[in-house]
């Protein structure tokens, strides 16, 4: 595999009473987009934190390209670019001059600046709003000026905590293939979320975090392997008797069966022509049944089977 | 680099209404108060009038040319009124006249040195202070020179009274010797210290714990110093101006005589507000206090500050001066008023110049502080 961008051992960080980071561990590669998903409060921004050497950390190592990471690290930190939970610009700027600020502090050379300050506003499209103060911007449009400010620069590695939060759903679908195409530019990128659909959408890895532990790492097909669940068939049925239930129980890979509401869920544990030979035994059977679904799994019944609980919250 | 992150933060600064409000007009706004206020009281305190003073004689030997010098500045002359009126008394019964206001000081003879007791600044005081200081002077030059000469006598009397009929002269004409004119320093030193606030701005934009924008600061690639100077020189700009806003208003159109030339009382203010931003750069670097308390100390300071240099309550600085002068030596405030006041009164430069030279060395040690706590912290929460 190729070389690691970042590595986390054991990290630990409490604040006060409260353990933010329980031992935690990542292992991040060169041109990934690395999903860090988890509830609110799970840990995600106080990761990326101590990463950036930001927060003091209790226990633990971190290396960021091969370096310990210190507020110092000025070569370090030119390569990085953060774009983080909170909007963090100028009100008394506009766009623009928010943009060439924050890229002046990383590029010294005037006309460089001018063309990265351009290919940013480009990238996040925000042409028409140059001169616009941040007040007068929509919230999802202050996103993408958030975004601008943080990877202007053109970092080698991106971190982004939440750039979706609050969004309206056509900036999101800009700021994901945003990130897709930062990432197609070279760029690895570390992506926090609590939503679970754009994580599996655009991440090539995902880190499943919860209460500070790392509970599950993989791509979504590998996380999605690691537990039982692998298809559930639901079919609408107005009456079943007790001896048909046992009789779908003895199916192939079937491992739970439910009748309620007049719904029939079934679980299966794998195997790949599960709806044909339901649907046989019904009919069979005589048993008479309405709208039938099938779903795989998703990265929320990943959770679900690993903490016991809802990602959503 | 540096640059880049003056005009930014300058043009931050301008676009801020409220602040630009506060720096600039604020200043104007008071000085206009006072002015109104004090105008009143000039009028009717205008004239010259004989000064009550209290004289404790020590020691018997060496007060003659004391006594005769007071004594013949005690006689009115060609109708004039007396400069003053002694009383030699004991020394518990002059503290009792100075306690009840009955003499403006007390000067106690001791070995052939009269030294000043004093409870309030103003006027009066002042101007005992200043024939007190030219008896000294001259006797020190005349001894110096002519160890056993008969007519020292009449030289001292001679410069005592010339400096005498001086101050009376100012004080008629030019109301120069005007303790009105401490509440417009109190004012400038005030403006000056209101830099404590802005410093801690600067601050507040760099730190990662304090505000989104210094966390991204914080990450990226510039040196922490770096931003904090160049936001820092932003800041002072604007000082500058209001400073400078300040002080022609106060000289060309409510045409205050503050002694001195607008460059030299300029220079005071420039350095004042330097140690103000200093201040402010070092309180709000300080690690685990948070923005409201490091508001408060930074409002507490500026107070604090002018409070002991006499600029709500006369005479406290005197009060220092004589129990623990140290403190007078490195109060901000005392320092901004102790210059502007070498200018106005004394025409002392060598004062001038030692005031303003602690107030540089004190702003850069306190700029360094603060500059080498927020360099590389990290944090504990955020
Ligand atoms: N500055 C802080 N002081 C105390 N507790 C904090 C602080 N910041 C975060 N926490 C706690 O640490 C845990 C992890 O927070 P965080 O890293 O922000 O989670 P996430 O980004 O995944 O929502 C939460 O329980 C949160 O309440
Ligand atoms: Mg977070």
């Amino acid at each position: 595999m190729s070389e690691s961008v970042i590595v986390v051992e054991n990290l630990v960080k409490r604040y006060k009473e409260l353990i933010a980071l329980d031992h935690f561990n990542l292992d991040i590669k060169k041109g990934e987009i690395f999903g860090l998903l988890g509830p609110n409060g799970s840990g995600k921004t106080t990761t990326i934190n101590c990463i950036l050497a930001l927060l003091k950390f209790d226990k633990g190592s971190i290396s960021v390209f091969g370096e310990e990471m210190k507020p110092d690290s000025y070569e370090l930190k030119s390569k990085i670019g953060v774009v983080m939970q909170n909007v963090a610009v100028f009100d008394e700027l506009t766009v623009y001059e928010n943009i060439d600020y924050f890229c002046g502090l990383y590029i010294s050379d005037k006309k460089l600046r001018k063309q990265y300050v351009e290919e940013a506003i480009e990238f996040v499209d925000l042409g028409e709003f140059k001169k616009f103060y941040p007040k007068k911007l929509s919230g999802g449009l202050l996103r993408r000026l958030n975004i601008a400010c943080g990877i202007v620069h053109k970092p080698e590695l991106i971190f982004m905590d939440e750039p979706t939060v609050a969004v309206d759903p056509q900036s999101r679908n800009k700021i994901l293939e945003g990130i897709v195409e930062l990432n197609k530019m070279g760029a690895t990128i570390i992506y926090t979320s609590h939503y679970m659909e754009e994580v599996e959408q655009i991440c090539t890895r995902i880190a499943i975090m919860d209460k500070g532990k790392n509970l599950a790492i993989g791509t979504t097909d590998e996380l999605k392997k690691m537990i039982k669940r692998n298809e559930t068939i639901s079919i609408e049925v107005l009456e079943i008797a007790e001896n048909i239930i046992s009789l779908i129980k003895e199916l192939p890979h079937v491992y739970e069966v439910t009748y309620e509401e007049k719904m029939l869920k079934v679980l299966y544990s794998g195997g790949k022509h599960n709806l044909i030979r339901i649907l046989d035994l019904l009919k069979n059977e005589g048993v008479s049944f309405g709208r039938v679904y099938s779903e795989r799994p998703t990265l929320n019944d990943v959770f679900l089977e690993i903490t016991g609980k809802e990602l959503r919250d | 680099m540096f640059f880049h992150i003056y005009k930014y933060r300058l043009k931050a600064l301008f676009y801020q209404k409220e602040e630009f409000f506060w720096n600039l007009i604020f200043p104007l706004i008071l000085a206009t108060c006072f002015f109104a206020a004090f105008s009143k009281i000039t009028e009717s305190t205008e004239g010259f009038s004989t000064i009550p003073v209290a004289v404790v004689l020590e020691e018997t030997d060496g007060e003659k040319y004391f006594t005769e010098m007071m004594d013949a500045l005690s006689e009115s002359k060609d109708g004039e009124e007396a400069f003053f009126a002694v009383n030699y008394v004991a020394k518990e019964e002059a503290e009792a006249l100075l306690e009840d206001k009955e003499v403006a000081g007390m000067i106690v003879l001791k070995e052939a040195k009269p030294s000043l007791i004093i409870l309030e600044n103003g006027m009066e005081q002042t101007m005992i202070k200043a024939v007190m200081d030219k008896y000294l002077q001259t006797m020190d030059v005349i001894t110096g020179m002519i160890p056993a000469h008969l007519d020292k006598l009449e030289q001292v009397m001679e410069a005592v009274s010339d400096e005498a009929s001086y101050i009376r002269e100012q004080k008629l004409t030019d109301g120069n010797i005007d303790n009105i004119i401490d509440y417009f320093f109190a004012l400038i030193a005030m403006t000056c210290l209101m830099g404590t606030s802005t410093g801690q701005v600067c601050i507040t934009y760099i730190k990662a714990n304090l505000s989104a924008i210094g966390l991204r600061k914080s990450i990226s690639s510039a040196k922490r110093m770096t931003m904090i100077l160049g936001d820092m020189a932003a800041t002072y700009s604007l000082s500058a101006l209001s400073n400078a806003a300040l002080l022609i208003y106060l000289k060309y159109i409510l045409k205050l005589n503050m002694g001195g030339s607008f460059l030299e009382i300029y220079a005071v203010t420039l350095v004042g507000s330097l140690i103000g931003i200093s201040i402010g750069i070092l309180i709000g670097s300080l690690p685990g206090v948070g923005e409201g308390a490091k508001m408060g100390i930074n409002l507490c300071i500026t107070l604090f500050s002018s409070f002991l240099s006499g600029l709500m309550m006369g005479g406290i600085k005197y009060l220092i001066e004589e129990y623990c002068p140290i403190i007078n030596r490195i109060n901000p405030a005392s320092l901004i008023s102790d210059a502007l006041h070498s200018l106005n009164i004394y025409d002392d430069y060598a004062k001038y110049a030692q005031c303003m030279v602690i107030m540089v060395v004190m702003s850069a040690v306190l700029l360094t502080a603060g500059i080498v706590i927020a360099r590389r912290e990290t944090y504990d929460n955020i």
